[in-house]
C-alpha cells in the first residue's frame, strides 16, 4: 500500500511539473546533437558487433545442418535460427534503450556538484530520468539506419511480431523495463552518499545486468534451476522478458505473471530508492567549492 | 559582540535567522602504509569533525553580507546550509520563513545559489538554451522571461554571446552568463560562493559593479563567501568572520578594518616604581587604549598591564613607555583572535586566482 502510494505520488508530482521534465528532455536531446562523431561511433559500436554475432550464429546453424537455407536449419535449445537471429537484434535494441551504468549521478554526489541541482525547484532523479529518456531517443535516432541495414541483411530470418495484444504487452513491459533500469541504476549510484568509491559495485552491477538480462545468450540456454533464479531478479525483465514477448515464446498467462513481477519490482525499488535518497541527503556534505 | 547591539531594530525584518547552528561530519582516518590499509578494512577510526559550531546571526532584507575566513573555516558549509543543500546537525535556520533543508519549491524559487567553481550552463549549448531550461524549471512566464533576459544581458553585457556555444566562451563571459542565469527568476536571496574566483581584474571589477548595482536596484539580499579581500571591500558593508566553525567577528567592514590594525601592548611595572610613575603609566594607558566592543581593552593586574592600541600610535606609545623607569617585559603583538584577519588583509592585492 505504501509503495502504491509512493508510485502514485511520484507520478502525480512528475505529471504536474511535466513541462520542466519535457524541457530537460529537449535540452539533453539538443546537447547530444552537438556531437556528430557519436553517430559514427554508434554505427561502429552497435552495427559491427551485432553483425559479428549474427554471422557467428549463422555459421553455427550452417555447420549443424550442412545447409544454409532457413527451412532446413535445425534448432538450438529450442530456438530456431530465425528466433536466434531475431533474439540478438531485439535484445541489442533494448540494451541500447535501457541504460545500465550511470556514472554521472554518483559522480555528482561525490564531487558535490549535486548541490547545484538541489537548489533548483526540480526533482533531481526525475530530471535525470528525463535526460536518460532523451539518451534513449538519441540511440534510436542514431542507430535506426545501421539496424535497418542489419535487419535487411538477415531479412529471411527476421521474425516480425504482428499480434496486437503481444505489442500491447511489449509496450507495457518496455515502459516498466525502462523504469526498472533507471531504478537499479539509481540504487547503485546513490550508494555514493555512503561510500567514497563504488567502482566495485558498479562493475558488478554492469556484469550482472548484462549477463542476467540475456545480452550474451538466451537465458533459457541455462540449466532450469539457474533460469528460475534469474527469473526472480529485476534484471531479467527489461531485456530478456520483453524479447520473449516479442518472439511469442511465452503464453498469455506467463506474460501476465511476468508483468506482475515487473510491477512489483518497480514498486519495491521506488520505495527503496526514495528512502535511500531521503537518508542520503541527510548525510550529503556537498564537498568542494 | 552580539549583533543585537549593532542593529537594534532588525529582528523584526530579518529574512535570514540562524540560531545556534551546528553541522558536523563523520570522517575516518588512516595511518599511512599498506598494513594500516588492511587494518582499516576491519576497523575504521571514525572522527567527528565540526564544520560549523554554535553559529547565530540575523540578516535583513537588502543587506550585502560577506562571509570570510581562512580555508576550511566553515563558510561554504554555512552558505550551503542556507541554500538547503546540506542538513543542519542542530540549531534552527530560517530563510524567508522557510526551513531551507526541506527544499520546498516555493523556497527554491525565491533563492539562487551560484558557485564560482562550478556552473549550471550546458557546455554543449549556447547560454540562451540553458536560460530557456531554467524558464521551465522556475516556471517563469514568457513575457517576464524576455524582459529579464533583456535587462540582465544589458547589465552584464552578454547580448552578443548568448547564442554562442558555452564551451567556446571565456571564463569571464561564462561567469557573467552564470550570474544572469541565476537571476532570471528574480530571487529574493542570492547566495554566492567565491563568485570571482579565477577571474582577471577587469572582469572582477565588472562583476563587482554589477552585483553592487543589482543589490541596490532590486533590494535583493546577497551573501557572498570569499577569501579574496577586494570582493569584501568593494561589496560588503557587513562582514561575518568565521574561523574554526565559529563567528569571531560580526559587524561592519570598517570595524573589521580597525580591528585588523590594532595591536596588544603589554608590560610589567615593578613594585619599586614610585606612585608618580604609576600615575604616569595609568595616564598613558588611558590616553592610548582603544575602546573595544567588549569594553575590556585595557587592564592592570598586580603590575601587569595589557591594552589594545590603534596601529598608528603604537610607535608613539612605545617611545613614552621606554622612558619610564622600572618598566619591563614590554611587548607588542597582534591580538591572537585577529591574527587571521590580519593575514587576510595582508594577502589582499593578489590576483583572484592566487588561491585556486
Amino acid at each position: 500500500m505504501t509503495s502504491l502510494r509512493a508510485v502514485g505520488g511520484l507520478v502525480i508530482a512528475m505529471y504536474s511539473h511535466l513541462p520542466k521534465y519535457a524541457a530537460a528532455f529537449k535540452t539533453q536531446l539538443q546537447a547530444t546533437q552537438e556531437y556528430r562523431a557519436n553517430w559514427l561511433l554508434s554505427i561502429l559500436c552497435e552495427g559491427v558487433p551485432l553483425l559479428g554475432i549474427l554471422l557467428f550464429w549463422s555459421a553455427l546453424f550452417a555447420a549443424d545442418t550442412g545447409a544454409t537455407d532457413a527451412s532446413a536449419a535445425g534448432a538450438v535449445y529450442g530456438y530456431s535460427q530465425a528466433e536466434v537471429i531475431s533474439y540478438y537484434i531485439v535484445i541489442r535494441v533494448l540494451n541500447g534503450l535501457f541504460p545500465s551504468v550511470w556514472w554521472e549521478v554518483g559522480g555528482n554526489i561525490r564531487s558535490g556538484h549535486l548541490a547545484d541541482f538541489l537548489t533548483r525547484p526540480i526533482d533531481y532523479l526525475g530530471y535525470y530520468t528525463s535526460l536518460m529518456l532523451a539518451t534513449s531517443s538519441q540511440y534510436i535516432l542514431a542507430t535506426a539506419g545501421v539496424l535497418a541495414v542489419v535487419a535487411l541483411w538477415f531479412r529471411e530470418y527476421l521474425i516480425l511480431q504482428t499480434d496486437f495484444l503481444s505489442w500491447l504487452l511489449i509496450a507495457v513491459s518496455m515502459v516498466l523495463g525502462f523504469a526498472l533500469s533507471c531504478l537499479v541504476g539509481y540504487l547503485v549510484q546513490l550508494l555514493a552518499f555512503w561510500f567514497e568509491d563504488t567502482t566495485g559495485v558498479l562493475t558488478a552491477q554492469h556484469f550482472l545486468v548484462t549477463f542476467a538480462s540475456g545480452f550474451y545468450f538466451p537465458l533459457d540456454f541455462l540449466p532450469g534451476w539457474f533460469h528460475a533464479v534469474l527469473k526472480t531478479l529485476p534484471f531479467y525483465y527489461p531485456h530478456f522478458f520483453t524479447t520473449q514477448l516479442y518472439l511469442g515464446r511465452v503464453n498469455f498467462g506467463e506474460a501476465l505473471v511476468g508483468i506482475e513481477i515487473e510491477v512489483l519490482w518497480v514498486a519495491v525499488l521506488v520505495v527503496v530508492v526514495r528512502q535511500q535518497w531521503r537518508i542520503g541527503l541527510r548525510r550529503f556534505s556537498a564537498v568542494g567549492g | 559582540m552580539s549583533i543585537a547591539n549593532l542593529l537594534p531594530d532588525e529582528a523584526a525584518e530579518s529574512i535570514i535567522a540562524v540560531d545556534k547552528l551546528k553541522r558536523s561530519y563523520t570522517t575516518y582516518h588512516k595511518e599511512p602504509g599498506l598494513l594500516n590499509s588492511f587494518k582499516q578494512l576491519f576497523r575504521r577510526r571514525h572522527k567527528v569533525k565540526v564544520a560549523v559550531d554554535d553559529v547565530s546571526f540575523r540578516i535583513r532584507r537588502g543587506e550585502f553580507v560577506g562571509l570570510i575566513g581562512p580555508n576550511g573555516a566553515g563558510k561554504t558549509t554555512l552558505l550551503k546550509v542556507l541554500a538547503g543543500v546540506i542538513y543542519p546537525t542542530a540549531g534552527a535556520v530560517r530563510v524567508l520563513g522557510h526551513s531551507p533543508h526541506l527544499r520546498s519549491y516555493e523556497f527554491l524559487r525565491s533563492i539562487s545559489f551560484v558557485s564560482g567553481q562550478r556552473g549550471q550552463l550546458w557546455m554543449e549549448l549556447p547560454p540562451l538554451d540553458t536560460f530557456h531550461l531554467n524558464r521551465e524549471i522556475y516556471e517563469i512566464p514568457r513575457a517576464q522571461f524576455e524582459e529579464r533576459v533583456a535587462e540582465l544581458s544589458d547589465m552584464l553585457q552578454i547580448d552578443d554571446i548568448l547564442t554562442v556555444q558555452a564551451r567556446r566562451l571565456s571564463l569571464g563571459q561564462r561567469r557573467r552568463c552564470e550570474l544572469a542565469l541565476a537571476l532570471l527568476h528574480d530571487p529574493s536571496v542570492l547566495l554566492l560562493d567565491e563568485p570571482t574566483i579565477g577571474l582577471d581584474l577587469p572582469t572582477q571589477r565588472r562583476v563587482h559593479d554589477f552585483l553592487r548595482q543589482y543589490n541596490r536596484h532590486r533590494q535583493v539580499t546577497v551573501i557572498l563567501t570569499s577569501h579574496y579581500m577586494p570582493d569584501i571591500e568593494n561589496l560588503c558593508p557587513r562582514v561575518l568572520f568565521i574561523q574554526n566553525g565559529t563567528i569571531i567577528y560580526n559587524g561592519s567592514q570598517s570595524g573589521l578594518n580597525r580591528l585588523a590594525a590594532t595591536r596588544r601592548v603589554s608590560f610589567a611595572l615593578s613594585s619599586k616604581a614610585t606612585e608618580e610613575q604609576t600615575r604616569a603609566v595609568t595616564a598613558l594607558v588611558r590616553r592610548f587604549a582603544v575602546v573595544a566592543e567588549d569594553g575590556v581593552s585595557a587592564g592592570e593586574d598586580g603590575g601587569q598591564y595589557s591594552l589594545l592600541v590603534d596601529g598608528s600610535v603604537v610607535r608613539e606609545l612605545v617611545a613614552e613607555l621606554i622612558a619610564v623607569d622600572h618598566l619591563t617585559d614590554l611587548r607588542v603583538e597582534a591580538p591572537p583572535l585577529e591574527d587571521s584577519i590580519i593575514d587576510l588583509f595582508e594577502s589582499r592585492g593578489g590576483a583572484g586566482d592566487s588561491h585556486v
